[in-house]
């Protein structure tokens, strides 16, 4: 008996031990990380999560992202090395080697690969980005505050804005132009939500610009009214700036226009016209991206540079610096040089200038302001503008072209003109005009990445005269329909989200 | 808490549930512990006075004396013979003595009883002559009857009972009984049995004799310790091998055990050839059982680019933290090491042990004589360095010519070129100029033979124990420090070990065992042993005076502005950088063993463990490391990470042994374990910095570079729950079944998929122990086959990999100047599926000794492991939000046979001679892997890919056929869509030809040893192979894609280079021009070369003081020892440096070391472990 009493007493002893183990398990929790309940159920989390679609504009952070370009830098190379005021100069010294061409949009993926190409990180980062949105609002959906908290009200509208920023992104980058039937032809899959088990098909273009729209429309609602203090963050009238680029990506061509929507593109670029905070036209001297963003009146959105963010080599400037081995891969093209007044032209001399290896480059952003504030002492952290006055000027003038009111299309141009210190033009209207406001555009915007989607927005057949480095050097024109004008979905999302590839690809 | 319980030593050994559980089972366990006492302490024991119920109808005298047995709990031995004459007994039914019981069985027959041991034996009464035998009376010849059992009193049959000087004999029965008649009491018995000790005992004037037989300790009858049990090798039927300390400390001379392992166990692959002192060895247990990364032991960091597929380090019963044995005990205190390899040996260790257990038990004392042993280490160490095969600076000027001239006279731009400069001469000259006016082509500095130094070994070890019948104690003192082979390389280690066992009653033994180690190492910041390859000779540290340069210029190529790159002069930089690395590892247990019942055991074991490293980097001010000023001023950088591991864990298992009807063993266990462990890496790096000055307070800037450096702090905690059980039985020693099983829980996954258990089956059969095989018995002693199944798992991953988590970068700087920063981004998006991997084991074994004296042990193993859910890290659609998921994808196997073969090859009085032998063959395969589309070349550990059907470790690369002698072009092969096969000069031309060309783990590896033995001369040498693997060449990655060279390189008399048309040589012609692409080489197998080597690792001559001398000096021994360590290492003519295995991975466990990480992939070979002379004096007493 006593036997079995020990067997008892010891049982009774043990089993307790094996009680309640999971609960045991269950109490701990991650230290250094927080879960996504953690971060989204207040604001500052909230505050913190859009901090972090900010950052994610420059610098990749997710796991897989390490050693990527940041999202900006990836929409301004593809923008730009898919025009015509860039090239890739050769003469680098021999030594190294590395040859820029692969860089070239038109280089079937732009990169060696057909797995890490710039389209991969457009694609990677806008997602990413989208969905950290799409975090931010749920929570917020989940908020009854938004209409009294001056502070939510400003996180819903930043990320509508943000979300409305990537999708136009990726809609110009992946979809085919707006006059080419966007009621069929595929945008992007219109991700809304942050559930990772929420994977949707490519919607329309149509589709995607009714969102991008809904979006910028919703965020310039809810976005400060007052003059923006900070034109580095989203603000009312970048998201009304922004707006009329869109509208004017829908305008289509100057022989066959879309009058509604260049009247929107009219209609939001003079709400920006007559705002206060941008108004009247800033003088160029004045305008220049050689100073602090945040105050400058030029800029209604641009990008700031920390030092981090340029030390991390991920950003416009560094294509364009002007040192050799480190950056400077892109110069400016025969023909953006034979179309400025290299005398008069005002942007020539703040803009153009030689790096270390005698290559004619942009200086928009390696002034010394930037170079002192870098901390560096050899490359600048130079803002880069997302959305300026100097484009919605140019905006409603070719909106106004294609509707044919030539004389307002003329008065916007030649402010833009005269500022530059070039004189005004008379006497010239329709297709001439137009063909002005087009080539004003390449020279204003040059190395802000939008010369590329010009022509095929405009459905215009794009003629390179100078050397391309493309293999065999053959393409010289490419037509808007040829299937390159837009990049392959990245063959990863083919495979991993059964997502439909573009022609050709 | 209130303090109910006074027993002081109770309290002690129940703290760790006070302070760790809930109180309710603190209660509870004091409750137990102290009715324990109550119930217990008259309980156990031979104490026939005990009462007990009793009943006897009419039966045997046999069946009586077993009924006894069962109702008392106690062993009644008796000869059958004797007693099966005694029937119709009967007993009324009531509670009596044992005694009393006993007397009324036996009071009608001639036995009586005595007392031995832990049992009873029935035994003829002794005849009143033999009670005065001492007499001069002539005795009368009599009949002795008599038992014979083995230590855990399992009878012995067919064991030879002679009588010394008489021709008589007997032989044991199945009961291990045996009778003689006509004995006197003079005679004295000799009873031998293969495997056991020879015994002789004299008659006496005993009637019975009962008579225990230990075991010889040969090869099967070790006592093998398996982890929650003991076991006897022969009993065995997983695969474990097992070494004991005094084999391991007579190899190389070493802090580390798992370096003095290798060569001597087959089944794991070893590696420790850096050069650094403070760096561990590497292991792997039958092949890699994960993919690329495992979570880093101490940080418990998720560490993708750190192959922790080492096994798991079990210390005397518990569990480690580490992953290497130097962090855990120190070689003068092993006892012995085990290596559990298959599904039988480790499924017990559950979700720790898919990738092996190493089992280390330390010493103990034992009862008697206070022993004392002491033990002294002096030697010296030379650098074993790749001499004399670098380019002077003639040669390298030579080189660099070559690339010019090529440009000039058959470049594709040369017709330009020759019409821009007349001769060649003046391009070479105008190329070169940067080169010419920086640097003194007359000098000629040999950087690696003059920038190494010798090192000195010093050690002291000491240890002393004891014990009484109650109380066991040993203490352990060990000190170690050696230099390295390259400046400023220091490690520093001492050690105490302290361990105590103490009977409290006849129930209850407490214990406790405390280790401290602290490891002091210094490394230098600057790679020493590369300067020969990355420093050109003319670049002198000297200047003409003497005195040493501050900094040195860099060549960076023709063309190229020189001054814009400013090398550190590693001479002058030495003297004042360095990282200093202290770590203390504290470990504490305290056990208590109750013992309810004969066979039945409580064991809890609860162990604290705290781990402290600290690492302080000083790149000091006056040094281009701290202070390159062509940067933003640092002035001095000072680098402190702390890192502490606080964790606990308390083992409770209840152990049962018990043998029924003297043939049936069982042995059950069953077990629970809690374990929990907080983690805390933090490290700061501050600029700014005085000179010397190594405190953080004393620093003044977070701007390291002009960026912001934020000190990282992190808190992390893990916990596990496991229980488990085990069943062993064998049947006569000649049947062997064992089955285990474990469930384990741990917080690394979510609730769901938390579970999991692991379980074993096993079974062995002595085939020498049958009846059929006694005629063999001379020849093959031993037999024995051996299979087991079952799985094991690995709890890889970390950080709550089933939770979506945020984390804030790294890199600290504000957005826009806000106090928000960079926000938090998603680190990892939740798998709540995510669960443990698993291996699936099956192995079988066979053990075999042959001749008498088991002259020849032979172990054969064979196994087939596939590894399961292999976690990696998979790319998902960004439309998830991020780009990589963990998640269970992938499916290894490996395959292999192992064999250790042992041999007395001369067993003569004075001289001995004896072998040990060991082969180990894996075979891996990848049976399934996400992404297996990404077929890029290079091993896995690269960036690479991973492919279905290959080898992990497989390289695939673009195979360079050699060069064109005319043109001097490389030529590579092009593999075609048909599958021919072209030659190209360029591997952009080959594309994606990329063709197996073998893989960088060993098809075959193991060991030979000799020792021979003279009278008191013993002489061993230690060898150790490894076969068909490739390494990296490091030498040929020089002359890499820019093929003019900014570093050094082998020089031309090694590695020929092609000049003019005609030349036959290894290599292509250097071009300025480079048209070959970029990696040109890295790609291709030309970056390859054969591993294979053999080491003599180890030869050590000792000489033992004769007996005569050491009773003179009251001594037990003194032996006097020269060992030579990494003597020779014979490489394939084909490799370049001095030590493949460099190439392999290496780390010191923690992945801080030098090397560690996986980056060594690239280690050079220049410099391998150095050459180690040691002499020793040890002495007994």
């Amino acid at each position: 008996m006593k036997t079995k009493l020990k067997i008892y007493v010891l049982l009774g002893v043990i089993l307790p031990l094996f009680i309640g183990c999971n609960s045991e398990l269950d109490d701990l929790k991650p230290h250094d990380v927080l879960t996504t309940e953690a971060l989204t159920s207040t604001v500052k989390g909230l505050q913190q999560l859009t901090t972090t679609s900010y950052s994610m504009m420059y610098l990749p952070l997710s796991v897989g992202d390490i050693g990527k370009t940041g999202l900006t830098d990836v929409v301004f190379n593809i923008g730009e090395t898919k025009g015509n005021t860039v090239t890739f100069p050769q003469e680098f010294d021999v030594v190294d080697g590395s040859v820029a061409n692969t860089q070239d949009a038109f280089y079937y993926v732009n990169s060696a690969t057909n797995t890490d190409g710039l389209s991969n990180s457009a694609w990677e980062l806008s997602y990413e980005l989208i969905v950290n949105t799409n975090t931010v609002l749920e929570a917020i959906e989940k908020r009854s505050d938004v209409a009294t908290n001056a502070t939510v009200k400003e996180l819903k509208g930043t990320n509508l804005f943000l979300r409305a920023w990537s999708y136009f992104n990726l809609v110009r980058i992946f979809g085919r132009p707006y006059w080419d039937n966007p009621d069929t032809n595929l945008g992007v899959p219109l991700k809304l939500t942050n559930n990772p088990n929420d994977m949707p098909q490519r919607a329309t273009v149509k589709e995607c610009y009714d969102q991008i729209i809904a979006d910028f429309k919703a965020a310039a609602e809810l976005l400060p009214e007052t003059a923006a203090p900070n034109r580095t963050l989203a603000n009312r009238y970048a998201a009304l700036g922004l707006l009329s680029r869109v509208y004017l990506y829908m305008g289509g061509s100057f022989s066959a226009p879309n009058a509604a929507s260049n009247q929107l593109a009219v209609d939001a670029a003079t709400s920006v016209i007559n705002w206060a905070g941008a108004s009247p036209l800033p003088d160029l001297d004045e305008a220049t991206f050689n100073q602090e963003p945040t105050a400058n009146k030029e800029f209604l959105w641009a990008y700031a540079m920390t030092n981090i963010a340029n030390s991390s080599w991920s950003n416009v400037g560094f294509n364009f610096y002007p040192y050799f081995g480190m950056g400077g891969e892109i110069g400016l093209s025969d023909e953006f040089l034979a179309n400025i007044d290299q005398e008069n032209d005002k942007r020539f001399l703040l803009y153009v200038g030689e790096n270390e290896n005698g290559i004619t480059t942009t200086l928009k952003y390696s002034g010394e302001w930037g170079l002192k504030k870098s901390g560096w002492g050899f490359y600048t952290i130079n803002p880069e503008p997302l959305i300026r006055v100097g484009e919605v000027y140019l905006n409603r003038a070719e909106a106004y072209v294609k509707l044919g009111k030539n004389t307002e299309a003329l008065a916007d141009l030649n402010a833009i003109r005269v500022r530059s210190g070039l004189t005004a033009l008379t006497g010239i209207s329709g297709q001439a005009l137009f063909n002005a406001i087009f080539e004003e555009r390449a020279r204003e915007l040059v190395c802000e990445g939008q010369n590329g989607f010009d022509f095929f927005r405009n459905n215009l057949t794009m003629t390179r005269k100078y050397a391309s480095y493309l293999p065999g050097n053959d393409i010289t024109s490419i037509s808007p329909t040829d299937n390159r004008v837009i990049m392959p979905i990245p063959i990863r999302e083919v495979n991993l989200a059964q997502l439909k590839q573009n022609p050709g690809y | 808490m209130k303090k109910t319980i006074n027993n002081t030593l109770h309290y002690l050994l129940f703290i760790p549930h006070i302070l760790f559980t809930r109180n309710i089972k603190v209660y509870l366990l004091m409750a137990f512990i102290f009715s324990g006492q109550l119930l217990f302490n008259d309980v156990y024991g031979q104490n026939i006075e005990t009462k007990v119920s009793y009943e006897l109808k009419n039966q045997s005298l046999e069946a009586g004396l077993n009924k006894l047995g069962k109702v008392s709990n106690l062993r009644i031995s008796f000869v059958l013979s004797q007693v099966e004459k005694y029937n119709n007994i009967t007993i009324e039914k009531g509670t009596r003595s044992i005694k009393e019981i006993l007397n009324s069985l036996l009071s009608n027959t001639n036995l009586t009883y005595a007392i031995k041991d832990k049992s009873i034996l029935i035994i003829a009464k002794a005849s009143k002559s033999t009670q005065t035998n001492n007499t001069s009376v002539p005795v009368k010849p009599k009949t002795v009857e008599g038992r014979i059992i083995d230590a855990d009193d399992r009878p012995v049959a067919f064991v030879n009972v002679t009588v010394n000087g008489k021709n008589k004999g007997a032989i044991t029965d199945a009961d291990g009984n045996f009778t003689l008649d006509n004995l006197v009491p003079e005679d004295v018995l000799n009873i031998s049995y293969i495997g056991y000790e020879k015994r002789e005992i004299p008659v006496g004037n005993n009637a019975f004799i009962s008579i225990v037989l230990n075991e010889k300790s040969t090869a099967l009858s070790e006592v093998i310790v398996t982890g929650y049990s003991t076991k006897k090798a022969s009993e065995i039927t997983g695969s474990a091998q097992q070494i004991s300390g005094d084999v391991l400390r007579a190899g190389i001379t070493t802090t580390d055990g798992l370096s003095a392992l290798k060569g001597l166990v087959t089944g794991v692959y070893i590696v420790n050839s850096n050069p650094n002192p403070a760096t561990y060895a590497t292991s792997q247990v039958r092949g890699q059982s994960t993919l690329l990364g495992g979570t880093d032991p101490l940080t418990g960091n998720f560490a993708p680019h750190l192959l922790q597929n080492g096994p798991l380090i079990v210390v005397d019963g518990v569990i480690s933290n580490f992953a290497n044995i130097a962090q855990v005990a120190s070689m003068s205190d092993i006892e012995s090491i085990t290596v559990l390899r298959d599904a039988a040996s480790t499924a017990i260790y559950g979700s720790k042990a898919g990738a092996g257990v190493i089992v280390v038990t330390t010493k103990k004392g034992k009862k008697g004589e206070t022993k004392v042993s002491v033990e002294t280490q002096l030697g010296f160490s030379t650098p074993y360095v790749l001499k004399d095969k670098f380019m002077t600076t003639d040669q390298w000027h030579d080189y660099t010519k070559q690339s010019v001239r090529y440009a000039y006279k058959y470049g594709e731009g040369a017709t330009t070129l020759q019409k821009k400069y007349a001769t060649e001469e003046l391009y070479i000259q105008n190329r070169l100029a940067g080169l010419y006016s920086n640097f003194d082509l007359t000098q000629n500095y040999d950087w690696t033979n003059q920038s190494l130094q010798n090192g000195v070994t010093k050690g002291i070890n000491a240890t002393i124990s004891g014990g009484n019948e109650s109380t066991t104690w040993y203490f352990g003192v060990n000190s170690v420090g050696v230099d390295g082979s390259e400046p400023q390389d220091k490690y520093n280690r001492n050690s105490i070990r302290a361990k105590l066992d103490h009977k409290l009653t006849k129930f209850l033994v407490v214990g406790g065992n405390f280790s401290t180690i602290f490891e002091n190492a210094t490394f230098n910041t600057q790679r020493y042993q590369n300067l020969g390859i990355n420093y050109q000779p003319f670049n002198n540290p000297y200047n003409a005076d003497g005195t040493i340069k501050t900094s040195l210029l860099s060549w960076t190529g023709p063309g190229r502005p020189v001054a814009t790159k400013l090398l550190a002069n590693p001479l002058f930089d030495g003297q004042y950088n360095d990282r200093k690395n202290k770590s203390n590892n504290f470990s504490g247990s305290l056990y208590g063993k109750v013992t309810f019942a004969p066979g039945l055991t409580f064991t809890s074991t609860n162990t604290w463990g705290v781990y402290n490293n600290t690492q302080n980097t000083i790149l000091d001010r006056r040094t281009i490391q701290g202070n390159n000023p062509l940067y933003t001023p640092n002035n001095g950088m000072l680098t402190v990470e702390f890192n502490n591991v606080y964790s606990y864990l308390t083992s409770n298992v209840l152990n049962y042994k018990h043998l029924f009807n003297d043939v049936h063993s069982l042995n059950l266990i069953g077990g629970q374990e809690w374990g929990y462990k907080t983690i805390h890496p933090n490290y700061i790096i501050r600029t700014d910095v005085l000179e010397g000055e190594r405190d953080l307070s004393a620093t003044s800037s977070s701007m390291n570079n002009g960026q912001l450096v934020s000190p990282v702090g992190i808190t992390r905690e893990k916990a596990n729950f496991s229980l488990f059980a085990q069943a062993d039985y064998n049947y006569n020693s000649r049947y062997l079944l064992s089955a285990s099983w474990r469930n384990d829980a741990t917080s690394n996954f979510s609730r769901n998929s938390r579970y999991h258990s692991f379980y074993s089956v096993s079974a062995g059969w002595m085939v020498s122990q049958e009846k059929f095989w006694k005629s063999l018995k001379d020849i093959v002693p031993t037999l024995k086959l051996r299979a087991s199944t079952g799985i094991a798992g690995k709890d890889a991953g970390a950080d709550f990999l089933n939770y979506s988590l945020y984390k804030k970068p790294g890199s600290s700087t504000d957005y826009l100047g806000t106090e928000i920063g960079q926000g938090y981004y998603a680190t990892q998006i939740a798998n709540t599926d995510l669960t443990w991997e698993i291996t699936k084991i099956l192995s079988y074994g066979l053990d075999i000794s042959l001749l008498k004296n088991d002259r020849i042990t032979l172990s054969f193993d064979g196994y087939r492991n596939n590894c399961v859910n292999l976690i990696q890290q998979t790319s998902v659609s960004s439309l998830k939000g991020v780009d990589m998921q963990y998640t269970n994808a992938a499916y290894l196997r490996n395959r292999g046979l192992e064999l250790s073969l042992a041999t007395k090859n001369i067993d003569g009085k004075d001289f001995k001679w004896q072998s040990h032998f060991t082969i180990s063959h894996n075979k891996n395969n990848i049976i399934s892997t996400v992404l297996p589309s990404d077929e890029k070349g290079y091993i896995l550990s690269m960036g690479g890919y991973l492919r279905v059907d290959d080898d992990i470790n497989t390289v695939r690369a673009i195979k360079y056929v050699g060069i064109d002698a005319q043109t001097g072009k490389p030529l590579f092969e092009k593999v075609n869509e048909d599958g021919s096969i072209t030659q190209v000069n360029s591997v952009t031309e080959a594309g994606e030809s990329y063709q197996i060309i073998g893989s960088s783990t060993p098809t075959v590896y193991g060991g030979f040893t000799n020792n021979f033995t003279y009278k008191n001369l013993e002489l061993s040498v230690v060898a150790t192979y490894s076969f068909g693997a490739i390494t990296t060449n490091s030498f040929i990655a020089q002359y890499d894609g820019t093929t003019y060279t900014t570093q050094n390189l082998l020089a031309p008399q090694w590695l020929t280079y092609w000049k003019n048309p005609g030349d036959n040589a290894y290599l292509p012609s250097p071009r300025i021009d480079n048209p070959y692409g970029t990696y040109m080489l890295s790609t291709s197998s030309l970056n390859y070369q054969s591993a294979d080597n053999v080491k003599i690792a180890n030869i050590r001559l000792a000489y033992s003081f004769p007996k005569t001398l050491l009773g003179k000096l009251k001594m037990d021994g003194i032996k006097l020892y020269v060992s030579v360590d990494n003597v020779y290492t014979f490489t394939s003519s084909h490799y370049m440096g001095v030590d493949p295995e460099q190439g392999s991975y290496q780390g010191n466990g923690s992945g801080q070391g030098v090397t560690g990480g996986s980056t060594s992939m690239f280690s050079s070979g220049v410099l391998g472990a150095p050459r180690q002379y040691v002499t020793g004096l040890l002495f007994n007493f």
